[in-house]
């Protein structure tokens, strides 16, 4: 630790990091475009100038590219440091169209925030504006103004960093300096819209997002995505105003939320668009199948359904979950099978086959988690139960949130076996093959919509947050099982939400033993045993 | 007075290695080699040579900032992008005697123990990259460079690189930048060269001409070399005058030499019919000096910082009475609009909009507050630079502040001469901002800047 004092003031920080990250961990804001905390530090927009006391006299530097040493005296509300925050971000503007209205990064952008806070000149600018480039795809994902962009080379220090695909570079020299990928090459990897959230302006957008929504009408909701297991922390974003209610609680998109220990602050393509699943193919009402195909029905007709075919089956009831369950689902599955429907036989296996990886975030287990599943093994194969259908001593099956029949390979002939059962009770989100063979379908809620903990690869126990209550006629999984319980006369006591499941959770499961979910903070904690895995 | 860099120019067919060998070429290199590197950084920095690029800063302390415990190899590149408006030392250095400059890299890369010289040849210097590769060729013939030269186990390796032609390279750590194959822009400092240059290690950066006084002050002697000179700028400088006077040349003189002499006597005085308007003492990013500045102007380091200007590269512009201060500046401002990296906002957009400002008022379209507007935005663009300069009495304006604003002082080098022209030439400004017609054609625009591309 150091001690410097700033504006008079002395503070304890970090020895050695960059003062401009120091300084906005100690809570004095200061403004800039250039510097991000997990780029190399590159100096160029110098909107972070301070004013250091030096041996020879009070020196302008600027605050990212200079490292902590104690006893620092630094000031960043002097009359000449404001004058040059002022100057720079006129500099900045000189170029810019201000074109504000038409952009999509309007709510979001530095250079709008900066200029009210630091700016608010009349403007001294009478000559020509340099022109450039608007509306450029440079890549499947990805779309430059060159008007727009401030020239912080923030998207460049990502894929020659992070990414390490090496697309983009500077053009021309002076105010004719501009961003652009190489020739004959596209912003095409598998990170490219991370150049986006980079991007302190509106010079690169996103396709996907681009003039669908305006951003102050988003609510974030922290979540983890659920496209691999590495888990990264994303933020969900979905409209909450009273302007247009009827698009409420539709989603938008999916960004990544720093987390230092997994995604630090990214997040794939891939990932974002996960989003989707929460508006798009959604079961809406719960459905009962009879001669003319399923049909939508009310809730207590349903539960009353699911409830006749599960008594009746008289413990020949088997259950099949999936890792793409939270930790309470998993535990609450297992327990109402096993208490409340006397059922044996409990998979959570799935047949979806390993993906694409590397070494940056992808994993090839496209499971949030899998680890989860493993800490409250072991569990029943996905064989056993088909061997059971077919020996008949499984009479009914319920799913949770599992596709097994679109993702088996012969999936066809799986749903022919399937006829044999008294039913089929499917409990997931969104139509899928397994869904339309249900006898007896519930909507549950989305990732969006659910509340929970996963494990991810290493071992790190994260949460999610639910953004609101399922959609359309969607319930909770509380409520679906406790609901059932209460049908077939046997009470599932402590399953009112996701911090009382896992009271029970973290007594049974060694790894989850004495972690409380209260405990677990942005950053996720590591489950017992993972300690120095995680950490690394 | 010795000539210290020219002393060979005279001869017929100077480039060649036997004419050079013919008068004592590549001896002191074998004094050199006698001597020790120890003893030759010792001479060299008590010689008090100073880095003739422009800082003006002493070459043999430079020399022993070197990391040298790092274990990675020492580089040493030589600055021959002389880009400066109005200076052409370092391309007669190399068109009339590049052996010189070979034997100061040989003897400096002993010194510093470094095996592998670069020179940064500025891009339209076709010629004299030429003549440099052919000068390596002869050496190495001669033994000179390569494997254990002269059998003292020392080796070397000089390399001739050509530059794509920016003007940006010619700061040192811009030339390193385009030296390792990257876009030819500075980096931050620290870390310096020094310590981490090119390929990330230790390397000296020096100027051509600094580098071709080497070998004279190992063969003279540091004390000969200080007799030169004044007591704080020892030593000999080539000027290179340019403009309406009757011999436009180069001029190897003592550093102190007055700059009136300059003019009248080794240059042979103002064409006829020429009235000194104004003078440029140090290339075209120094501040400018009024006539009665002339007149007691001293060229060396101090005196001219005390005026407010600075050595510079020694490129002396003499500017007549009939030239317009106005089109002059814009002229500059163009180039510099022009060479800007684009790294830091303040120099790239503000050398632009200060361009087309001047482009305005140049064309009949300035506005009132246009003056003012120039000052603020160069205030914004340069640092206090109390650093290396003392005494400017005309930027002592927001004495709270040092440097900061950009990576490098390309910005600064542009709003010198804005400043100082506003404020010594201001009358002009008024004039053609008083005269102003808003319906007169809009300039050329940026287009111009485009232009000058062929002029750099």
């Amino acid at each position: 630790m150091a001690t410097i004092t700033v504006n008079d003031q002395e503070i304890e920080v970090k020895n050695g990091v960059p003062l401009l990250q120091a300084l906005l961990d100690a809570g004095t804001f200061i403004p800039h475009f250039c510097y991000h905390q997990d780029l190399p530090v590159d100096g160029n927009c110098r909107q972070c100038l301070v004013e250091l006391e030096t041996p020879k006299g009070a020196s302008g530097v600027i605050s990212c590219a200079t490292p902590v040493g104690d006893g620092m005296i630094v000031r960043t509300n002097s009359e000449s440091i404001e004058k040059a925050r002022r100057g720079v971000l006129e500099y900045l503007l000189v170029n810019h169209p201000v074109d504000c209205p038409v952009c999509d990064q309007a709510g979001e952008c530095r250079l709008q925030q900066y200029y009210m806070n630091y700016g608010f000149h009349r403007s001294r600018v009478n000559v020509e504006k340099v022109h450039k480039h608007k509306t450029l795809q440079i890549g499947p994902r990805v779309v430059l103004d060159q008007e727009r962009c401030v020239l912080c080379r923030r998207c460049i220090r990502f894929v020659d960093n992070v990414s390490k695909s090496y697309e983009l570079a500077v053009g021309g020299r002076g105010d004719h300096s501009y961003i652009t990928t190489f020739p004959g090459h596209e912003l095409d990897n598998k990170y490219s819209v991370n150049t986006v959230d980079v991007c302190p302006v509106g010079a690169l957008t996103d396709t996907d997002f681009r003039f669908k929504c305006r951003v102050w009408f988003l609510k974030k909701t922290d979540t983890i995505c659920h496209g691999c297991s590495r888990g990264c922390n994303a933020s969900f974003e979905s409209y909450n105003h009273n302007t247009m209610d009827e698009l409420n609680g539709t989603a938008f998109r999916l960004r990544p939320r720093r987390n230092p220990e997994v995604n630090k602050s990214w997040m794939c393509d891939e990932g974002r668009l996960l989003y989707k699943t929460v508006n798009e193919n959604r079961i809406q009402e719960p459905h009962l199948k009879n001669g003319h195909g399923p049909q939508a029905v009310a809730w207590e007709k349903a539960f009353a359904t699911a409830a006749e075919a599960i008594s009746g089956a008289e413990g020949k009831v088997a259950g099949l979950c999936s890792p793409d369950c939270t930790n309470e689902e998993l535990f609450l599955f297992r327990r109402f099978m096993n208490e409340i429907c006397g059922s044996e036989i409990v998979s959570a296996e799935s047949l979806k086959k390993p993906g694409y990886e590397d070494d940056i975030l992808l994993r090839a287990d496209k499971h949030p988690n899998s680890k989860g599943v493993e800490f409250q093994g072991p569990w029943n194969s996905l064989q056993e139960i088909l061997d059971g259908i077919e020996s008949e001593s499984i009479k009914v099956l319920v799913v949770l949130r599992n596709d097994f029949l679109g993702l088996a390979d012969n999936g066809s002939e799986l749903g022919g076996k399937l006829a044999e059962l008294d039913a089929l009770i499917v409990i997931d989100s969104n139509h899928s093959m397994t869904s339309k063979a249900a006898t007896v379908l519930l909507p549950i809620g989305t990732f969006a919509e659910r509340s929970g903990s996963y494990v991810n690869f290493e071992g790190r126990i994260q949460r999610t947050f639910n953004a609101y209550r399922p959609r359309w006629e969607a319930k909770t999984e509380f409520d679906i099982f406790r609901t059932l319980a209460a049908q077939l006369e046997k009470p599932l006591k402590g399953v009112t939400n996701a911090a009382r499941v896992w009271q029970d959770l973290s007594e049974s499961v060694k790894e989850f033993e004495g972690i409380a979910l209260g405990d677990i903070g942005n950053n996720g904690s590591p489950a017992k045993g993972y300690e120095t895995e995680a950490a690394t | 007075m010795p000539l210290v860099i020219t002393k060979n120019f005279g001869h017929e067919n100077s480039r060649a290695i036997e004419v050079y060998r013919e008068h004592g070429g590549y001896e002191t290199l074998k004094k050199a080699l006698e001597m020790g590197p120890g003893a030759v950084i010792n001479e060299v920095k008590n010689s008090g040579l100073r880095g003739r690029g422009g800082a003006g800063f002493p070459t043999g302390v430079k020399w022993t900032f070197l990391d040298t415990k790092s274990g990675n190899p020492i580089y040493f590149c030589v600055n021959a992008d002389e880009s400066e408006p109005g200076t052409f030392k370092d391309r007669h250095i190399m068109n009339n005697d590049p052996h010189l400059l070979l034997e100061g890299i040989i003897i400096s890369c002993f010194a510093v123990g470094s095996h592998k010289a670069f020179v940064y040849c500025r891009g339209e210097f076709h010629r004299q990259i030429e003549f440099m590769w052919k000068a390596v060729e002869e050496a190495t013939a001669a033994g000179f460079i390569g494997k254990n030269i002269l059998g003292s186990g020392f080796d070397i390796d000089i390399v001739i690189h050509k530059g794509a032609g920016a003007y940006i390279c010619g700061e040192e750590t811009g030339l390193l930048s385009s030296l390792e194959g990257n876009k030819g822009q500075p980096r931050i400092k620290p870390p310096f060269p020094a310590i981490k240059g090119l390929y990330d290690c230790p390397t000296v950066v020096n100027n051509v001409e600094t580098i071709c006084a080497v070998p004279w002050i190992i063969e003279n002697g540091a004390d000969a070399y200080k007799a030169m000179g004044t007591e704080r700028s020892p030593g000999t400088k080539v000027f290179c005058v340019s403009g309406p006077v009757k011999n436009p040349n180069f001029f190897e003189v003592e550093l102190g030499y007055p700059l009136i002499d300059l003019i009248n006597k080794e240059a042979g005085g103002l064409r006829d019919g020429v009235e000194l308007k104004a003078c440029i003492p140090g290339g075209s990013s120094m501040p400018i000096l009024t006539p009665e500045e002339v007149a007691v102007a001293k060229m060396d380091y101090e005196a001219l910082n005390a005026m407010g200007t600075f050595l510079g590269s020694g490129g002396i512009v003499v500017i007549p009475k009939t030239m317009s201060i106005v089109s002059l500046l814009r002229n500059i401002a163009n180039f510099y609009a022009h060479e800007s990296c684009g790294q830091c906002t303040p120099c790239r957009e503000g050398s632009g909009w200060v361009a087309k400002i001047l482009q305005n008022i140049d064309a009949g379209r300035g506005r009132h507050g246009d003056i003012e507007l120039l000052h603020d935005l160069c205030d914004n663009m340069r640092g206090w630079a109390h650093k290396f300069h003392p005494i400017q009495p005309w930027l002592k304006k927001d004495e709270g502040m040092g440097g900061g604003k950009t990576i490098c002082v390309f910005s600064d080098a542009l709003a010198w001469p804005v400043q100082s022209y506003l404020i010594k030439f201001r009358h002009e400004f008024e004039e053609a901002i008083a005269k102003a017609n808003p319906s007169a054609a809009v300039p050329a625009d940026i287009s111009e800047s485009r232009s000058v591309a062929a002029a750099h």
